[in-house]
């Protein structure tokens, strides 16, 4: 069925519509916060999250985007506050370890875990976020700053540093190798 | 001869300065071919790195479950906080109005310290506000 009609019918209180809505958007939500946050198992539950918000707040959707980059709106702000909490209680320590959990993974899977892979889960949370946004999802800047509630510039110096600094690993392996 | 001379020092100096400027443009081509091969890897690598994860999607039951739990759930929350809300609003209510009946005095005074207090407190919240911009 037309997702705006299922989009009308859920928020006319159809729990149906609504519940074929989170399942199509479901496995988009996941990827996305897998990419974010280099952790499986934490994007699982942040889009479950992501899912309970949107059941909530789904009378305030008002179709001025599209309802993947709404859902996607609301998954990065959830992952930010849980990174905020989760840095405050000086309990993240998990990037390196995650990123070692998932190098172990590709092995085993015989994939290769390429330079750009270990640049990306190196770069900070925010940086990983624009990026993601940006050179995987198309959104503009605009966009962008409106989804992780910052200013249009900031979001456009963590692309640029974020950029800069693959560029500047990728010239020091060229160096090296 | 010293005006032909500075001619040619003349043509020397604009052809360095344009094969600069050539160089200057080839390096910009150059980090701009850099930064588009960067990015295109980026893709191709984070759509490379999202199939290694099984993803198992929940059938469409559990999402009607799920989305019936939360409803009930919201419209439990609402109920408490309404509840909560009239409790409240109830009792100061019926505190004012005891109040009134038997110590109109004294609840004159409280009404007319909360006014006076409101009305001093938003004075120099404005102010100080005015202050700041």
């Amino acid at each position: 069925m037309d997702e705006a009609i299922l989009i009308e019918q859920a928020k006319r209180g159809d729990s149906i519509a609504l519940a074929s809505l989170l399942q199509a958007n479901y496995p988009m939500v996941v990827k996305y916060l897998t990419k974010i946050t280099f952790d499986p198992h934490f994007a699982e539950d942040l889009a479950q999250e992501t899912m309970i918000k949107c059941i909530h707040k789904i009378g305030l959707y008002n179709g001025k985007s599209k309802f993947s980059s709404w859902l996607i709106t609301m998954a990065t702000r959830l992952h930010i506050d849980e990174w905020r909490k989760r840095k405050r209680e000086k309990e993240w320590q998990a990037s390196e370890a995650n990123i070692r959990k998932i190098q172990w993974q590709a092995a085993a899977m015989d994939e290769q875990w390429s330079e750009t892979l270990d640049i990306i889960g190196k770069l900070p949370q925010e940086v990983r976020t624009a990026i993601v946004l940006k050179h995987y999802h198309g959104f503009s800047l605009e966009e962008i700053a409106e989804m992780m509630g910052v200013p249009v510039g900031t979001v456009k110096s963590r692309i640029h540093n974020g950029i800069k600094a693959a560029r500047k690993e990728r010239g020091n392996d060229a160096e090296t190798g | 001869m010293q005006k032909q001379d500075k001619h040619n020092e003349k043509l020397t100096h604009n052809k360095q300065k344009e094969q600069i400027e050539i160089i200057e443009q080839e390096a910009i081509e150059q980090e701009a071919i850099e930064q588009e091969a960067i990015e295109h890897n980026i893709k191709l690598e984070l759509e490379r790195f999202e199939g290694w994860f099984p993803l198992h999607t929940p059938d469409l039951t559990s999402f009607v479950r799920l989305v019936e739990e939360q409803k009930t759930a919201g419209r439990r929350r609402l109920f408490r906080d309404l509840s909560l809300f009239g409790a409240v609003a109830i009792t100061a209510v019926t505190t004012s109005l005891i109040g009134l009946a038997q110590l109109p005095g004294i609840y004159a005074a409280s009404q007319a310290a909360v006014f006076v207090g409101f009305t001093v407190w938003v004075a120099v919240f404005n102010r100080k506000r005015a202050g700041s911009i």
